[in-house]
This record gives structure tokens, C-alpha cells and sequence, in this order.
């Protein structure tokens, strides 16, 4: 590759490293669009888009017409069935290819009238960067220069397959689609493969043991072949429905489809003992059994099924038993204190200041202006102008600039990760909290951590607690792993009940979304939340609940090496702070900014 | 579009009891002349039986009605429609965050050398009969409505301190609207609530929305119809599936968007102006381009929308 090539190719990949999460939201928005079924989901291919913008689009409203009328799982199982009787992978792709798009075009542009245009600028791109070789590769071509009414003989011997291609236009059922792709396969790619593998029907028979073995070529249990077939049906699936590839696409990893993975009920009993250690461990929950229940069927949906939610005021509020769980709770909060009290004149001095920004803050909003007016609260002092002067403003008539009430709540990252913070992660938790007391702001800090399949988020003091409740703060203990997007979802849903009209949730996280869960007999084994997924199910969740009107500030005191995965989390509003000192102030300053600015 | 109550109410195939009770309200009582300018004949009638019915017939019992529903749900034209069947005077009283109980009421002002009461919307419309529509109402804080609470329950009148109290006309009735979605909402509070009949607006829907753009643009080709209509309802549904914000899916937007194609603008970028421009945040602008694009090919013009 030239240098200028080189140089391309690194400023695509920042490119799309920037833009991925927003790119394949554009492409799953679009199959959104036109399959009508928001719970389906696919896996967009930012890649595709970068190259080639119109057919990584055409390939979104393809595929949201396919899955709606067909079954794209059939279609991938018929192709392993043939793959594994010794049919050419390239070939009968590219045949699919074929056959899913005239099988979904005509039912597509028949409801929407602007699928013509997309799928003629999907075909330029693919003409000009494209390549077509063998027979399947020149009947795509033949195709695609006919669609776009550019002249261009079609050769006699791909007549007969142009003619099963145009004959899928009122294709009805998958079957049908699959009918033609071996038609197509024995003629074009390999007129031999019938004499030697069987029709149709034998390939059909193929049995998910054959299937498997071809794969893996080893001797696999009855749930590993499921495992196997399910991880295969679903990255052939995305491979099938594309139009085509402007260049070959590098070969992504196969990944268990866990979408549909099943997350098994535990043992009940097991389960039981499962939530009384968690109660043990973290602290009793605030909840009744039926209230749990429905919150966790409520918010442990998509990605965090399988997980649950513990709401508690922490072990040291509300203890099953003092165990040593409880005692090493006590010894952190003691080393918490200790720290508080060698700062605590620094502290003071913060709060102090930090209170005081805020209430001039909250004051200037409140402030009310009188204006002179005909109408409103009449001033004797004004009575002398009657008779004197003409159109006498008699009144005053009160102008508010905004009583708009704010709301504040602090998110803690207390997992393991900021152990060595701890007391300093407290005394700043502290710090904001009693500002914020002070000023009249309700707000409420919580803290959250995963452990096995538990999420807790630990309440260190609520909206209305006396300000005697910030001293809770200092119960800060770090522990166990952190599923944020759970985290960000439970405390949103507490937020958005509340009435004041201004919300503003301030996270501090370390940028690493990371729950893997320790397997443990009774708990349920949520999907592993890890690397990229996990980033992006956060910046998704972080995204949603901006779009409900609540104000997202991200704190990020991790490594700078994943200030990136905290710049896809938060977009523009995250602020990196290389000490967790001043986090107090950072959050001070981006509250009294909103206050000033939100007229 | 002038229309005739009795056939817009049997179009729409409400009752002939309902039909009738209207009428003889109507015939109750008779618009003030001063006020006939108030009673306007709405450009487009609200479309949907029941929703109609039902608060035909809270209104005929002397019931207020809360009208509850997204956007594009058509709150305030069905507030316009029932002013126009009952002929009664409507008074539009946006609520807002700095609704207080002077603009609702009214205030001091200084007339013929004295103070005065100078009467604000609520107190016209109990004066004069009329249907108040609260526009937004839960844009207002509640302490600022609750001066409304005599007015909306069985004591029927308005307490002015230092003036006499304004007892309601037996025609008057409020209509309330909220829409829960818009950042600022609140929730009202149950006291507020529970003076008011409540309807929910349902989302519009395929046929509705079609019928509505019939009757705006009769000389729209079907295909058309059905893709300007199939757009504004994938809008519908990414909104309600928290994809895309509400402010591209704005009915109003896209009816303007469609007159200027009769001056000659291009579809596609009559409805970028109508439609996709109402949002500003480019990633969300994006997401509605591609939904657009599968609907209005870039190559229609002015003939592909309006035949004859």
C-alpha cells in the first residue's frame, strides 16, 4: 500500500472509530424503518458504510423488507446444509446475494417509493468498486447494468438464470428463494454437484450432527451443535442479505448471537440462597419481594436479561447480620472518616464555596424583575402621574426569569476499580452533596456495583433526606465489577418520577463497562457485559436518557487509555479529570453553568 | 372548506342521540354576537368516532375534559371541532412555566380614573359561556392552575379577592390538553385530575391520516397519499419506539410542506423544509433522511404528487 494509501486507510479508521456507534445506529434505524418490528435486531456494518455509503444503506432497507416476509434463518441453514455437501462458499453466497435481493426489492419499492433511487446508487457504487468474477460474479453485473439501463448484451448462458432470477419478483415464501438459489447453483457454479451430492432434498436432510462436524470436525454434545449452527445462522444471515462487497470484507469472528440466547431460570431454592447472600453482603433491600420482581422485569430487559437489581441503604444502614463483610464495610468507612477528618478543613473551605456559587446561581434564577405596566400590582408612589402623564404604567407587573426546580443525582462507579480512591472518591461524594444541601438543590447520590448476577445500587442518601444524611457518603466502599447501563437505567427510571422539570445525572465511571459475573449455581448468568458491546449498550442508555430530557455529565478518572471508550460513552459531555480531587468542583462549576444558562 | 355540522357528525358516524343533544345546546344557547368571531369553522374537522362521542358527551353532562395525547394527535383540533358543534365561543389560554394565576384570571388595571378589574381568559370564557382551552396545561405549575379548582368542579364560579365572585354560564366548559412527552411537562397533580373527564388521544392512524390528506389535497395521486402518509407514520412509530425525538413528527410541518410542492418545489426537498429540518441535531437529521429517502424518490416532481 502507498503511503497517501496508508494514510487513507488510518484516517477512515478514526473516521469510523468516531462515528461507529452513530453509523450503525443509522443502518439498525433504517431496517427499523422498514421492517416495522423495532425489537429485531441486526449488526450494521460501520465498515461498509465508510466505503460505501449507498449500499450499506440499501443493504439496511433490504434486509428490513427480507426479514419481515422471509426467514432468513431458513436461508442460512439451506447454505450450511449445501457448504457442508462441498459446495463452494463464494458462489452460492453470491448467488444468495442475488436471490434475496430480487426476492426483497419488488416488495420493498412497492410500499416505498424511494427504494428505486437507493437501490441504482447501491449499484453504481458496487459497479465502480466491485469485482465480478466467475458466472455468478457476471450475472450479478449483467443485473445490475440492466437495472441501471445501461446497454449491455447479456450472454446466452446466463440466460436461463436471469430468468429464475426475474421469477422470484412475487416470490411468496422462503422455499422459494431457496429453490432458485440451488437451481442457480447447479447450473452456474458447479453443474456436477447433483450427480455427486444429491437434489435439493438430499442437501435438506443434512442433519445438524453433519452440520457441526463440518464446522468444527469434532465430536461435539447436543447443546454445542446448537451453539455451533446458532453462532453460524447468525453471521451468514448479515452475509446473505448484503448486496454485494466493494472489496472481500475481512472475516469478522463468529460470536454467539446472544440476542437469542435464553438466559435459564436458577434452581429456586438455589436462587434464595443466592439473594440472601447478596442481602448479607451488600445490605437488606429497600424494596418488598413484588415491587423487586417488577422492577427487574421492567429494567433486566435486552442485554441485561437474566440480570437483577438490589435497591439497599448498604450493609452498615441496614445489616442482615454483622459478618465480616459488614465489619470490613465498617473498617473502610472508618478509613473514610479518618481522611475526612486530616482534610477537613479543606473541605469545609469547598462546600463552603462550592454552596455559595450554587445559591448565587439559584438566586439569579429565581430573581424577579418588575416592570413598570397598565396592568398588575398597583404603586402608590405612581398614583401623583394620573391627569399628569399620558398612558401612566400605575403597576408593576412581576417578570419571573425562571423557576424552573433542578434536580441532581449523582451516579458513584463503586466497583473494584477505584479501590484505591476510595476515601477521596468519599470525602468528594461529600463535598457536592452538602453544597448541593445547602443550596436547597434536591439531589440524591447513589453508588452501583455488579456482583454475580446483581447490580446494586446503594442509596447514600435520597432527594429529601436531611443534610444530615451526606455523612452516609463517607460508607463509600468499592467492590465487585460495574454494568453502568443498568446502573444509568435504574437511577433514570427514579428521576423521570420525580416533578422537578430540570434533571441532571452526573457519572462518575472509569470508562470500562465491565460485568462479567462469576458462574455460581442459582444465579441466572446474564450475557458477559465486556469491551465494545458494553461501551456501546452504555452510550446507548446514556444517549436515551438525554433523549428524555435529563442531563448526562460524565466524570471520567480512569486511564487515558480508555479516555476513548468514555468519549464514545458521553459524546462532547464528559469531562476527563486526571485527580479525583477535583471532582467536587468540577461538578459545582458544570451545575452552576446549567443554572445560568438553561433560561 | 365551509362545512355542515350535521353531516361532519354523521360522517364521522356519531350517534344520532349525541347529534341531536348538540344540536338543541346549540339552540340553548345562541352565540352573544360580540362573541360569533370565537366560534370558527375548523379548516380541517377532527377525525374519529369515538374519541368524538366520548367527549361530545362529557361536555353535553357539563363535564370538563382533559385531552391526553402525543403529538400529532390532534388535541387542539378537536378542541376547535367541539367549539364549532356546540357553537360556543373558544378562548385559547396557552400555559406556560410563568402561567400565574393574574394571567388566568385577570388583574388590577387603571380605567376611567379608578382600579379596575381587568378580566383575563378564564374569566371571559365563564362570563361568556364559552369552551376555555387550557393549551398545554401541564407546561403550568400546579399551584398556578390550582386557582381554577372552583371553577372546574360543582361550584361552578371564579373567587376574585377584592371582587365580587364571577359565577360560570351554565354553557362554559374548559378543555385541557397535555402531551406527557415534551421536556418541561409535569405531571398533574390528582386534584387537578380529577375535574376533568379524561381522553386519550390515540396516535393517528393509516386510514385517518390518509383521510385527512384526502380532504386537504384532493387532487393528490394516491401513490402519493400513501407514501407522504406511510412516512409520517414510520416518524410515528421511531418516536414511540424513543429513536428519534418528537419534533419531526409534526403533522402541520408536513401539510405545509405538501402546499409548497404546488408552487413547484420539489418533494423531497418540500418535506426536508416540512419535515426532517423540524429536528437539529444532525446524527437525529440523518436517521430521518434515510427514512424520507425510502418514501420520496429525489427524481419526483410536482406531477408524481398532484395529478389532473
Amino acid at each position: 500500500m502507498s503511503l497517501e494509501g496508508r494514510g487513507q486507510a488510518a484516517e477512515n479508521l478514526a473516521a469510523l472509530e468516531d462515528r461507529r456507534l452513530e453509523i450503525e445506529n443509522r443502518l439498525r434505524n433504517l431496517f427499523w424503518t422498514v421492517s416495522g418490528d423495532y425489537s429485531l435486531d441486526i449488526r450494521p456494518d460501520a465498515e461498509v458504510f465508510l466505503r460505501s455509503p449507498g449500499l450499506a444503506l440499501y443493504d439496511a432497507v433490504k434486509q428490513g423488507a427480507f426479514v419481515s416476509h422471509f426467514d432468513p434463518r431458513a436461508l442460512a441453514l439451506y447454505t450450511l446444509q449445501k457448504r457442508a455437501k462441498g459446495a463452494d462458499e463464494q458462489a452460492l453466497t453470491t448467488l444468495t446475494q442475488l436471490c434475496v435481493d430480487a426476492a426483497a426489492y419488488p416488495l420493498a419499492s412497492r410500499e416505498r417509493r424511494g427504494v428505486g433511487e437507493m437501490r441504482a446508487r447501491a449499484f453504481r457504487e458496487l459497479l465502480a468498486g466491485g469485482s465480478f468474477r466467475g458466472r455468478p460474479g457476471r450475472l450479478r453485473k449483467c443485473l445490475i447494468l440492466r437495472f441501471l439501463g445501461q446497454p449491455a448484451q447479456i450472454p446466452e448462458e446466463l440466460l436461463p438464470a436471469v430468468e429464475i432470477i426475474d421469477g422470484l419478483s412475487d416470490a411468496r415464501d422462503t422455499d422459494a428463494i431457496i429453490a432458485a438459489i440451488d437451481r442457480l447453483y447447479n447450473s452456474l457454479a458447479d453443474s456436477a454437484f447433483e450427480a455427486l451430492h444429491g437434489d435439493l432434498k438430499a442437501v435438506r436432510r443434512v442433519t445438524g450432527e453433519e452440520l457441526a462436524a463440518f464446522s468444527r470436525n469434532q465430536a461435539l454434545s447436543d447443546r454445542q451443535i446448537q451453539q455451533v449452527l446458532d453462532e453460524y445462522l447468525s453471521a451468514a444471515r448479515e452475509e446473505l442479505l448484503k448486496t454485494g462487497q466493494i472489496r472481500p470484507a475481512r472475516r469478522e469472528a463468529v460470536r454467539p448471537d446472544d440476542s437469542r440466547e435464553e438466559v435459564a431460570p436458577p434452581d429456586p431454592v438455589e436462587a434464595e440462597k443466592v439473594y440472601a447472600f447478596i442481602e448479607r453482603q451488600f445490605g437488606k433491600s429497600d424494596l418488598p419481594p413484588e415491587e423487586r420482581e417488577k422492577r427487574n422485569r421492567r429494567l433486566c430487559t435486552g442485554i441485561h436479561r437474566g440480570c437483577s437489581l438490589h435497591f439497599t441503604q448498604g450493609v452498615l444502614q441496614n445489616p442482615v447480620l454483622k459478618n465480616t463483610q459488614y465489619l470490613r464495610t465498617q473498617m473502610q468507612s472508618m478509613k473514610n472518616e479518618m481522611y475526612f477528618q486530616m482534610k477537613r478543613q479543606n473541605i469545609q473551605r469547598s462546600v463552603t464555596l462550592l454552596s455559595a456559587m450554587l445559591k448565587q446561581a439559584r438566586i439569579q434564577r429565581m430573581d424577579e424583575d418588575a416592570v413598570p405596566s397598565e396592568q398588575g400590582q398597583i404603586v402608590p408612589g405612581r398614583l401623583w402621574e394620573v391627569g399628569r402623564i399620558r398612558d401612566p404604567k400605575l403597576f408593576d407587573r412581576e417578570k419571573r426569569r425562571d423557576q424552573a426546580d433542578f434536580l441532581v443525582d449523582i451516579l458513584l462507579d463503586s466497583s473494584s476499580s477505584q479501590t484505591l480512591r476510595q476515601p477521596q472518591i468519599a470525602a468528594q461524594g461529600y463535598i457536592v452533596s452538602q453544597a448541593l444541601s445547602l443550596a436547597g438543590i434536591p439531589h440524591r447520590v447513589c453508588g452501583f456495583c455488579s456482583y454475580w448476577d446483581y447490580t446494586m445500587i446503594h442509596r447514600y442518601r435520597d432527594y429529601d433526606d436531611p443534610i444530615e444524611a451526606n455523612r452516609n457518603i463517607l460508607q463509600f466502599r468499592a467492590f465487585g465489577e460495574n454494568r453502568d447501563a443498568l446502573a444509568i437505567r435504574a437511577i433514570r427510571e427514579g428521576m423521570l418520577a420525580r416533578p422537578e422539570e430540570k434533571k441532571i445525572l452526573v457519572l462518575l465511571s472509569d470508562g470500562r463497562p465491565n460485568h462479567l459475573g462469576v458462574r455460581r449455581p442459582g444465579s441466572r448468568h446474564p450475557p458477559a457485559y465486556v469491551g465494545e458491546e458494553a461501551i456501546r449498550d452504555t452510550a446507548l442508555e446514556v444517549r436515551k436518557t438525554r433523549s428524555q430530557g435529563i442531563g448526562v455529565l460524565g466524570i471520567f478518572v480512569g486511564g487515558e487509555e480508555d479516555l476513548a471508550a468514555e468519549r464514545k460513552i458521553f459524546g462532547k459531555e464528559f469531562i476527563y479529570s486526571r485527580s479525583i480531587l477535583s471532582f467536587a468542583h468540577i461538578v459545582g462549576t458544570y451545575l452552576r453553568t446549567l443554572m445560568e444558562d438553561s433560561d | 372548506m365551509k362545512q355542515d355540522i350535521h353531516a361532519y357528525l354523521t360522517g364521522q358516524g356519531v350517534s344520532e342521540e349525541l347529534i341531536r343533544e348538540a344540536a338543541a345546546f346549540r339552540e340553548r344557547y345562541p352565540v352573544e354576537p360580540e362573541f360569533a368571531g370565537r366560534v370558527e369553522v375548523p379548516a380541517m374537522p377532527f377525525l374519529g368516532k369515538d374519541t368524538l362521542e366520548m367527549a361530545m358527551a362529557g361536555l353535553l353532562q357539563g363535564e370538563n375534559l382533559l385531552l391526553c395525547g402525543g403529538k400529532a394527535t390532534g388535541k387542539n383540533v378537536l378542541c376547535q371541532t367541539l367549539s364549532w358543534v356546540f357553537g360556543r365561543p373558544a378562548f385559547d389560554i396557552s400555559c406556560h412555566i410563568h402561567t400565574d394565576s393574574a394571567s388566568l384570571i385577570g388583574t388590577d388595571t387603571f380605567r376611567d380614573s379608578q382600579v379596575q378589574f381587568r378580566k383575563g381568559p378564564v374569566a371571559l370564557c365563564a362570563e361568556a359561556g364559552g369552551f376555555g382551552v387550557l393549551d398545554e396545561i401541564n407546561m403550568a405549575k400546579n399551584d398556578a392552575v390550582s386557582v381554577l379548582h372552583a371553577a372546574l368542579d360543582h361550584r361552578r364560579r371564579i373567587d376574585v379577592p377584592g371582587y365580587q365572585r364571577i359565577p360560570l354560564h351554565s354553557a362554559a366548559r374548559f378543555l385541557a390538553t397535555m402531551n406527557l412527552g415534551y421536556a418541561g411537562t409535569r405531571e398533574l397533580n390528582e386534584a387537578l385530575v380529577s375535574r376533568f373527564l379524561v381522553v386519550d388521544m390515540p396516535p393517528l392512524q393509516k386510514e385517518t391520516l390518509e383521510d385527512l390528506l384526502r380532504r386537504y389535497f384532493p387532487d393528490m395521486k394516491d401513490s402519493a397519499r400513501e407514501q407522504f402518509s406511510g412516512l409520517f407514520l414510520d416518524l410515528q412509530r421511531k418516536a414511540g419506539n424513543g429513536e428519534i425525538s418528537t419534533k419531526a413528527l409534526d403533522l402541520r410541518g408536513m401539510i405545509g410542506g405538501i402546499r409548497a410542492i404546488r408552487s413547484g418545489l420539489r418533494p423531497s426537498l418540500a418535506i426536508r423544509m416540512g419535515v426532517l429540518n423540524k429536528s437539529f441535531d444532525s446524527f437525529e437529521k440523518e436517521i430521518l433522511e434515510d427514512a424520507a429517502n425510502t418514501r420520496i424518490p429525489a427524481g419526483w416532481s410536482r406531477e408524481d404528487v398532484f395529478g389532473g
